[in-house]
Parts: structure tokens; C-alpha cells; sequence
């Protein structure tokens, strides 16, 4: 058992270092930073001074205005003041954890260590802030009880010489049974309820302001591979990296594995790159349902399927929207306050119908896409060839100058073919076939001529590119097409979550009057090594759903969500399985604001004059009962009030702010001879009704009374013989 | 007097108040500093923290309200009390919780007069239904009466982020016994006792006992000997009245006070207070050294030549309510020629303003 000393301080290590936490994962602040201070703090906290608190407390100031000297001609120079007050605040905190001696010692250091906690609620946007912050609570909440503990003693215990403790008070701080057996549950308590509120506050705190409509920013997940250029090679370096990219939740039950989600198209081959020269972006138009329609010219969707996507924020400001292949359409969650916003989310495509959305830089994005499915081994992709577009062939039929044993290998793989979709199928297969799926493979001089004469092992670029390569050679127009393939059902959050490591390409080829198909040339290796799932993929997916719910509801709660919230409470059925239209919306606002909300006012404000009317009126009937009613029966109170009826006869009446015993003394001044008896039955009514004790010598009390009743009548009796002695 | 009836007015329709520390300060101004914040850059986790910090203030307040809830103190009692003196009182406590003790709990009662240091009595735990005790410490600036008029509890529990009280106030009937008199410090004049015959070097100084030769008649006072009562004196004036003996060698020693300035000026009742504690000082030490001491004063106020503990204590609280008269010159003067003994009889010492 720990002695009061070693509890407080041991708790004040756990509550610094969990603060220091929420700063430290954020991976932005140097770890010798970190460990020093954490060092100093354990070091300052566990350490009992020995020498004079003057010298520490000298000594630590002493370190803070050197750091602070240090640091000052950085921020000034760097400009970024943030990053190096926080950083003056970690270290701050080591230093002044070695002057812990008095309770507002450690009230200082608490409140430093919440300073960490805001800057870490600034730099750390992640679910390791809310995990950290949750013990952060508890042992907050009990060293600020056991400070407040120390500060009764500190008080009730006379200090010694300038602020160093006394020996009474060290005695106090050593005793092991200080801290008393509930308080164990006291704290328990109150950190549920302090949970409680702060869940109730965060909810319920109205996410307006006046202009400053800025969304929670996040550092955007680095996925190469998804800008408008990609070198053969780039992909490979993602396979083993398992962040998490993008959580599908798709409307129609959870899909067979795996998962493929359309990102962009490049068009352009130059032998070792590929990119895109197809920039030009025009809006999508918006449809009735809120839907940014990518063919206008194709209204009717109704067939289409739907998912709900919800995307990590990738680098850049303009980006793009994933998609199963064949997307129709999109739709962002309503934003009712768009229009104030400085960024604004606007959806657009180029002319290979890729979609993209520029917007607030470095957030995620929510979004609700819809797709027809592609529709393989129909009789329509084997038709008669119509003839291919201008701007088909421009963009899709391009090519550098190739080994022309490529072009030999071509026409030797599709040699049988009868139309275009066998000779894509005989392509398709031939790689699937003949060439093995490796990350590990190098490729020499013309990648792609290495890889499908010579080395013929690759991973899904050198597939995909050979195939659109050889697609091209033999006039066929195709595209290569990265995105997501794979995925992993998450049974917690109930969607498919897509890995860094499932970034895929693959190829998309044109048939006139079909327009783009998705064809696949890489082995599906890869997926048949990921299946099955271990304990620790379970916990993964478990702390991925949390991650999600953190992000969805914490991290980017927001004015749209509050709405739905109280639409959910105020119209049951309208939850979160159902977005608001905009018509639904507006007669939402219209009741809001139709309200009687002068009525609803004036009623609230009549409770609260009622209650405290209840309440008072309560109070003084409870001292009246007290008083009077409690009381009543006793012989002395009896005997009191029917003094107070005798002396009425001669006009004597206890003043307002007269006492009992003034009173009796005034009655004695009036009539001396009831004034021995008055002060005794005003004594006993004061000891009967305010100190509760039994005094009921009724005999007394009437022997008493009989007495001031007979020097009544005898005053009487003189004023009234007094009277007509003055009669002429 | 205005703090006061403010005190009152608030204790009676707002029984709770509440204060800030400085800690609570401090978080109140971190708040508002993270509302702004929120607000402003969006950012839900400094909503998140907001949240936090506010729920803090929000359970300090429910917490601490929970924690004063039947508690219940008496008022304080104690005899007397030495002006500048630090004093222990005993204050009790009482939980009439049934479930839930109280913690950091302290007691303190409230007087009329900012003139009065309070120490209060802490309680660092009080289990629920115990009646538990400590004491509370006063420091009276000065001598006089002061009125108890309330009964103080507060706590700063849980996080010491406020100070809420609840207010005991002093009901009518305890008035009385809610008074307290103060007396004034000793303290013996600047240049030592003055001179007194018996009290020189290697003169003997004599001691309380019994003595053959008669000194007084006076009116029976509690704890005068009945043997010594003259009772034929005492039917003729319709009073008890006893004659004191003279001690062996034992001297009279009138201390006569001149409490009278000549208008309101500060050093003038600064200098009367100190011959009041001047006063206070030679009369204990005089009875002390077996002298019987009477008091005078340019008030009229006289206390009848006395031995003793019993009369340190009648002296004691005739200076303790002393007044301060204040007069023009013309009447200063006037007052100061009526502070005299009532008869010529011991040595007489004059203690007032130069």
C-alpha cells in the first residue's frame, strides 16, 4: 500500500506522461523532445526533494527560461509558432515536475499537461488521441481529488519556514490510510459522469460560428499511384503497406471478394510512363435526387447499384472519385452550409470520364456512388466492329516507338481470334497464364520489353501495360486504369475496407458502341495469399470499425450531422439509413422556424418561476412546521404563547426582530415582577424549539405563568387606580 | 455593514454561494479560450476537449452541491477571547447523509466585523450519519463585542475549481449566546510598571490570603464567601452586601483610563486603545502580584476595587466594551477632570493620551 505521497505522485507521472502521449503519437514532435521530458517527469514526480524547494524552484526556473531563450529565435525565425510553443510546452512540463512539493504545484502541472492534451487535440487528429485521452480522464479526474485532498491538509496544517513543508504535514502525507475506501468508487463515478457530459456537450454544441465554416483537416494518406502520371514500378512499393485507404459500404448486402474500385484512366505511353493528357474538366450537372450525373444524356439510373465510400484523404486538392467500374453517378452527404464555406466540394470529369472533386484540401470525403455492372461474355461485345471514334483512336490508340517483337508477340497470341473480344480474352489470358505475379522482379532497359520477353515476371503495371500495349499495337484501343482491387470485410463496421496494399491496374478496352470494358491480365495470386483471417485481422478490423466510427462521428462531426441527429429523434425513421432530400429539409426548417417558440419560452420561463416559487414556498412552510407545527405540542411553547396573550392586555407584542429573551426582559421592564418569570419560559421555549431539548416541567411552566399573569392583573389593576386618582 | 446584509440577503433567498479559486479561474478562462477556438478553426477535437473542460466545471458544481447536502454545524461557543490572540474553538459537524461521505469539507463562522481572522475547521472526510470535531481558529483585531451571525460550510471538492458555502445563519434565539467579548491585548505600559509602593526592588510583594483589617463594603458578588455578608447592612439596603478584608501588606491601586480624545482623529483613539491594553496589561500583572486593583475612566464607568482572577475578569470586560469618548477641547477636558476615583483611597495610575 502506498503512502498518500507516493499515490498522488505516482497518479501525476500517469496523468503527465498520458498528455505527453496524445502529443508524442502525433509523430510531429522530435522523440528526444519526447524523452526528455518524460524522462524529467518521471524523474521530478517519483523524486522527492530533498534539498530546499527555493533552490529546486530556482533551479527549474532557471531551465524553463534557458529553454525558452533557445527556443524563442527559433519560432521567430521559422514563423511557425504553433509547432514550437508545443514544443516549449513539452519541455516545460519536465522542468516543472521537479518542483512538485505543494498541491498548487501539482494544480500547475495538471494544467500544463491539459495544455498537451489541446495541442494534441490540434496536431493529432487520429483515434490515438481519443484512446489516450480516455485514461487521460480518469487519472486527471483522480489526481485532481487527491490534489484537492492535499490542499485540505496543506491548509489545516501550519507551514513551516517559507512554503517548505512542516513535519506535521509530512507526517499527514505519509499515512497509507489517508485516502479513504470510496474513494475509489468516488472517482469511478465521476469519470462516468464526466464521460457522460462531455459526450452530451460535444453532441450538442451547435457546430456554427460566424464566417469561419473551416472543416477538420487531416495529412493526407500518400498513395502513389494515383496522381496523373505513374512509372512503372510505383505500385509495387504499396503491396505490403496495410493503412487503410477506403471503406466501402455497399447498399446491397456486402459483396463476394474481392472488391474493385475505378480510380482514373491514363491514356498516355511514353515506354516507361504512363499519364494523362486529358485535363479539361467540365461540372457534372446535379439531378432532382441531389445526384451529379456523369452522362447527362442517360438520366434513368433506377438499375443502377449504390455504395456508400468513404475516402481517406488523399494528397492534393483535386481528386479522384472511386468508383466500381461503370460509375453513373455521385452523391455527396447534403452540406446545408455549402454556400458559406470558403472551399466548395465541386464535382467534374474529363473526356475519358474520369470524375474528380476538388475541395477542402487534406480532408476526407463521404460520398455515395452509383454503377451499372459491365456486362462480359455478351453477344453485344462480340457485334460487328462499328467504326471507332476520332477521339478514341487520338487518345487510346497512341504508342512510342516499340520493339516490334512485341507487336510479332501480339498477333501470335490472338492469331485465332475471330472478333475484337476474343483477341482482348486471348491477351488477357495469354498473361494470365504465362507470366508470373512478383513484386520483387527488376526490369532493365525497356521495362516493358523485359518483362514480356525476357524476364516475363511482374506485378499488375508491367500486366496491365503489356496488355494495353499489345491492345494498341493491333489497333485496339484500351487504357490503363488504377484503383483498388481486393479488400476485406470488416464484420464490425459492415463494409469493405481497401487497403494501400490492394492498389491494383489493370485495363480498360473500347468497344464501339460499349464504350470502355474492364479487362483484368494479372494472375489473382495476391487475393488467394490474403484470405483467411487471424486473430490479430480480426483485432485489425475491429480497431479500423473504430477508427471509422471516430472519424465519421468525432473527428468530422458536423452541422449536417447534429441535423440528422435531432431528425432521427424528432422524426423516427429518418436515421442514418436514409439521407434527407432537399424538399424534406426545407420543410424541416420551415416547422423550426414556424415554431412557437415565444410560447415554448414563456412556458419555460413560467416553470422555472414555478419551481422556485414551489421551492421557497417548501422552505417556509418546512421552517414554519419547524417552528410552530413541529413544536406545537410541547408544554413550554404552550406556555409561551399564552404569555404572549396575557402581556397583549397591556399592549406588549415581541417585536419583528425582537428575540424571545429580549422580549421577556422587556416585559420585565414593564412589569418587574413578571420579569424573573417571563426570562424563565422564554429560556425554556428557546431550548425547546431551538435546541430540541424536552423541557416539560408543565407545573413549572404553569406556576410561571399563573405568576406573570398575577403581575399583569396588578399592573392593570395600578394603571387603572393610577387613572382615576388623577379624576378631578 | 453593507457586506453583511448583502451576505444575508443572498444567504436567504440563494443559500449556496459560490466563488472562484484560482484554479477555477484559470479553467473558466481555458474554456472560453477552447470555445473560441472550437469555433472558430472547426476542429472537433478542441470541441472534444471543450467538452471536457466543461463537464469539469459542470460536475465541480453538482459534485460539490452533492457533497454539502445534510450537513449540518452549531454554533460556535466559547467564553472569552484576547484581542490579537489566536483562539481554538471547537466546531461540530454533522452528516445526516445515510450513504455517501463528504470530503474536504471546512467550517468557519461568519461574524459582523471584518475585524475577526477566521482559520477555518477542515474536515478531510465525514462518514455519512458521524458527528465529527475540530477546531477553527480566531484572531480578533480588536477588543469589543462581536456578533456570531452565521454558521459557514464549504468545500472546493472535487477539483478545487470553487469555493460553494452554504450558510448556517444565526437564529434569534441563539443570538445571545452567539456574542462574544473580546478583551483587550496586555500590554504593560512603555516604561514598565509605574511606580507603586510595594512594588519597588527588595520590597516584599504581598500575596492573596486573608487579612484582619477592613477594606471595603461591597454589593455579594458569585463566589464571595456568605460568612463575610453584613447582614444587618444588607437588610437595610435590600441588597446582599459583604466587607472585604485587606491582605496582609496589600495595597489599593486605582488604574484610572482617560478615555477621552478630542475630536475624531485616528491617533487620538489609536492612543487611547493603547492605554486601554495598557489598562488591561498593568491590571493583570498588579493582581497577579496580589495588589487589589479598582478601575476608573472619564466614561463614568467604575469597577469597585478588587482582588483576584474574578475581578482580572470584571476589569477585563469593563475595557473590553470601553468606549472612546470624543469631545471638544472644552469637553475633553471636562471629561478628563471627572476621571478620578470615586474616593481617595490607594495609589492611583493614569493611563490615556499625552
Amino acid at each position: 500500500m502506498l503512502s498518500f505521497e507516493q499515490q498522488h505522485r505516482v497518479v501525476t507521472a500517469a496523468t503527465l506522461l498520458l498528455g505527453l502521449g496524445c502529443i508524442a503519437l502525433s509523430g510531429e514532435f522530435p522523440a528526444w523532445a519526447l524523452a526528455l521530458s518524460a524522462g524529467l517527469t518521471l524523474f521530478g514526480v517519483l523524486w522527492k526533494p530533498g534539498v530546499k524547494y527555493s533552490k529546486i524552484e530556482s533551479f527549474a526556473t532557471f531551465c524553463a527560461l534557458m529553454i525558452a531563450a533557445v527556443i524563442a529565435p527559433l519560432a521567430l525565425t521559422s514563423g511557425n509558432f504553433l509547432y514550437y510553443t508545443i514544443l516549449y510546452a513539452i519541455l516545460l512540463a519536465g522542468c516543472r515536475s521537479l518542483t512538485l512539493v505543494k498541491a498548487g504545484d501539482f494544480l500547475q502541472i495538471y494544467a500544463l499537461s491539459f495544455l498537451h492534451v489541446i495541442a494534441g487535440a490540434v496536431v493529432n487528429p487520429g483515434i490515438s488521441f481519443g484512446l489516450i485521452l480516455l485514461p487521460y480522464v480518469v487519472f486527471l479526474t483522480l489526481a485532481l481529488l487527491l490534489t484537492n485532498l492535499r490542499y485540505g491538509l496543506e491548509a489545516g496544517v501550519e507551514s513551516g519556514d517559507k512554503g517548505w513543508r512542516s513535519e506535521q504535514l509530512e507526517q499527514w502525507l505519509e499515512r497509507r490510510d489517508l485516502v479513504p475506501g470510496g474513494f475509489v468508487a468516488v472517482t469511478a463515478g465521476l469519470t462516468c459522469l464526466i464521460f457522460f457530459f462531455s459526450v452530451i456537450f460535444f453532441f450538442i454544441f451547435p457546430r456554427i460560428g460566424l464566417g469561419f465554416f473551416a472543416v477538420q483537416t487531416r495529412p493526407g494518406v500518400s498513395v502513389s499511384g494515383f496522381s496523373d502520371t505513374v512509372t512503372l514500378g510505383d505500385l509495387g512499393e504499396l503491396i505490403d503497406d496495410p493503412e487503410v485507404v477506403a471503406r466501402v459500404r455497399f447498399f446491397d448486402g456486402v459483396p463476394a471478394l474481392p472488391v474493385r474500385l475505378r480510380g482514373q484512366s491514363l491514356d498516355h505511353y511514353d515506354g516507361k510512363m504512363w499519364s494523362k493528357t486529358t485535363k479539361n474538366l467540365w461540372e457534372l450537372r446535379v439531378d432532382q435526387m441531389g445526384r451529379h450525373m456523369i452522362d447527362p444524356y442517360r438520366p434513368d439510373i433506377g438499375s443502377a447499384r449504390a455504395a456508400e465510400i468513404y475516402l481517406e484523404p488523399l494528397g492534393g486538392s483535386r481528386r479522384v472519385m472511386f468508383s466500381p467500374p461503370k460509375p453513373v453517378a455521385f452523391r455527396k452527404p447534403p452540406d446545408y452550409l455549402e454556400a458559406l464555406r470558403p472551399h466548395k466540394w465541386r464535382f467534374g470529369r474529363d473526356v475519358a470520364g474520369d470524375v474528380f472533386v476538388s475541395g477542402p484540401p487534406d480532408t476526407s470525403i463521404q460520398y455515395t456512388a452509383y454503377w451499372v455492372d459491365e456486362l462480359h461474355e455478351n453477344g453485344a461485345l462480340r457485334a460487328p466492329s462499328k467504326e471507332i471514334p476520332d477521339w478514341v483512336s487520338r487518345l487510346y490508340l497512341q504508342l512510342p516507338e516499340v520493339d516490334p517483337r512485341v507487336l510479332a508477340l501480339a498477333r501470335e497470341v490472338t492469331r485465332g481470334a475471330k472478333d475484337q473480344y476474343e483477341a482482348v480474352k486471348a491477351i488477357e489470358t495469354f498473361l494470365q497464364r504465362n507470366y508470373r505475379y512478383s513484386l520483387k522482379s527488376r526490369h532493365g532497359g525497356d521495362p516493358l520489353v523485359d518483362f514480356l520477353l525476357n524476364n516475363k515476371e511482374g506485378h499488375c503495371e508491367y500486366f496491365a501495360s503489356a496488355m494495353a500495349v499489345m491492345l494498341r499495337l493491333l489497333g485496339i484501343p484500351a487504357r490503363l486504369v488504377t484503383g483498388f482491387y481486393g479488400g476485406e470485410v470488416n464484420e464490425y463496421g459492415g463494409y469493405v475496407a481497401l487497403r494501400k496494399e490492394d492498389a491494383h491496374a489493370w485495363v480498360e478496352v473500347y468497344f464501339p458502341g460499349h464504350g470502355f470494358v474492364t479487362f483484368d491480365p494479372t494472375p489473382p495470386v495476391a487475393l488467394e495469399m490474403r484470405s483467411g483471417r487471424s486473430w490479430w485481422g480480426k483485432l485489425r478490423a475491429a480497431f479500423d470499425a473504430a477508427k471509422l466510427w471516430w472519424y465519421l462521428w468525432v473527428v468530422e462531426y458536423n452541422l449536417d450531422k447534429q441535423v440528422e441527429i435531432i431528425a432521427t429523434v424528432l422524426r423516427p425513421g429518418m436515421g442514418s439509413g436514409r439521407r434527407w432530400t432537399l424538399a424534406e429539409f426545407r420543410e424541416f426548417k420551415e416547422k423550426v422556424k414556424d415554431a412557437p417558440w415565444a410560447t415554448y419560452a414563456g412556458i419555460a420561463v413560467a416553470v422555472v418561476v414555478a419551481a422556485f416559487l414551489a421551492r421557497r414556498a417548501l422552505r417556509l412552510t418546512r421552517a414554519r412546521g419547524k417552528k410552530y407545527t413541529t413544536r406545537a405540542g410541547e408544554p413550554a411553547v404552550q406556555a409561551w404563547l399564552e404569555l404572549r396573550k396575557v402581556v397583549k392586555r397591556i399592549g406588549l407584542e415581541r417585536g419583528r426582530s425582537e428575540t424571545q429573551l429580549e422580549f421577556a426582559r422587556r416585559i420585565g421592564q414593564t412589569v418587574p415582577a413578571a420579569r424573573g418569570a417571563a426570562e424563565r419560559l422564554a429560556w425554556a421555549y428557546v431550548r425547546t424549539v431551538f435546541r430540541g431539548e424536552a423541557v416539560e416541567d408543565r407545573e413549572e411552566f404553569e406556576g410561571l405563568l399563573e405568576a406573570v399573569k398575577e403581575a399583569v392583573r396588578a399592573e392593570r389593576s395600578s394603571e387603572s387606580g393610577g387613572g382615576n386618582g388623577g379624576l378631578p | 455593514m453593507g457586506r453583511l446584509a448583502d451576505f444575508m440577503w443572498r444567504s436567504r433567498f440563494f443559500p449556496r454561494k459560490l466563488s472562484f479559486t484560482r484554479e477555477g479561474k484559470i479553467i473558466v478562462l481555458v474554456s472560453v479560450g477552447l470555445g473560441i477556438a472550437a469555433i472558430n478553426t472547426g476542429n472537433n477535437l478542441i470541441y472534444l476537449v471543450f467538452s471536457l473542460s466543461l463537464s469539469l466545471i459542470v460536475l465541480s458544481g453538482i459534485m460539490s452541491e452533492a457533497n454539502l447536502r445534510r450537513l449540518q454545524c452549531e454554533p460556535i461557543h466559547f467564553g472569552r477571547a484576547r484581542a490579537r490572540q489566536r483562539v481554538p474553538v471547537a466546531v461540530t459537524l454533522k452528516s445526516a447523509r445515510k450513504r455517501f461521505a463528504s470530503y474536504s469539507v471546512e467550517v468557519w463562522p461568519w461574524f459582523d466585523s471584518p475585524q475577526v481572522e477566521v482559520g477555518p475547521a477542515r474536515f478531510v472526510y465525514v462518514k455519512p450519519g458521524s458527528t465529527v470535531q475540530a477546531a477553527c481558529y480566531l484572531t480578533f483585531a480588536r477588543r469589543g463585542k462581536y456578533a456570531l451571525r452565521a454558521m459557514v460550510i464549504s468545500t472546493t471538492f472535487p477539483f478545487s475549481f470553487f469555493k460553494k458555502s452554504v450558510v448556517f445563519p444565526v437564529g434569534e434565539a441563539e443570538q445571545e449566546g452567539a456574542t462574544f467579548l473580546v478583551h483587550p491585548a496586555l500590554r504593560l505600559p512603555g516604561a514598565g510598571l509605574p511606580r507603586v509602593a510595594g512594588l519597588g526592588e527588595g520590597e516584599s510583594t504581598p500575596r492573596s490570603g486573608r487579612g484582619m483589617d477592613f477594606f471595603s463594603v461591597r454589593e455579594f458578588r458569585p463566589g464571595d464567601n456568605p460568612r463575610l455578608i453584613l447582614y444587618r447592612k444588607s437588610a437595610g439596603r435590600l441588597v446582599p452586601l459583604v466587607k472585604e478584608m485587606e491582605e496582609p501588606g496589600q495595597k489599593l491601586v486605582w488604574v484610572v483610563l482617560i478615555n477621552v480624545i478630542e475630536g475624531d482623529n485616528a491617533e487620538g483613539l489609536q492612543q487611547v486603545e493603547k492605554a486601554v491594553e495598557e489598562a488591561a496589561g498593568l491590571t493583570v500583572e498588579l493582581l497577579r502580584r496580589g495588589f487589589a486593583v479598582g478601575l476608573a475612566s472619564a466614561s463614568g464607568i467604575v469597577i469597585e476595587p478588587g482582588i483576584g482572577e474574578v475581578q482580572a475578569q470584571r476589569v477585563l470586560d469593563a475595557l473590553a466594551t470601553m468606549p472612546v469618548l470624543i469631545g471638544t477641547k472644552e469637553e475633553a477636558r471636562k471629561a478628563r477632570a471627572f476621571a478620578c476615583p470615586p474616593y481617595a483611597e490607594g495609589e492611583i495610575v493614569w493611563l490615556g493620551p499625552s
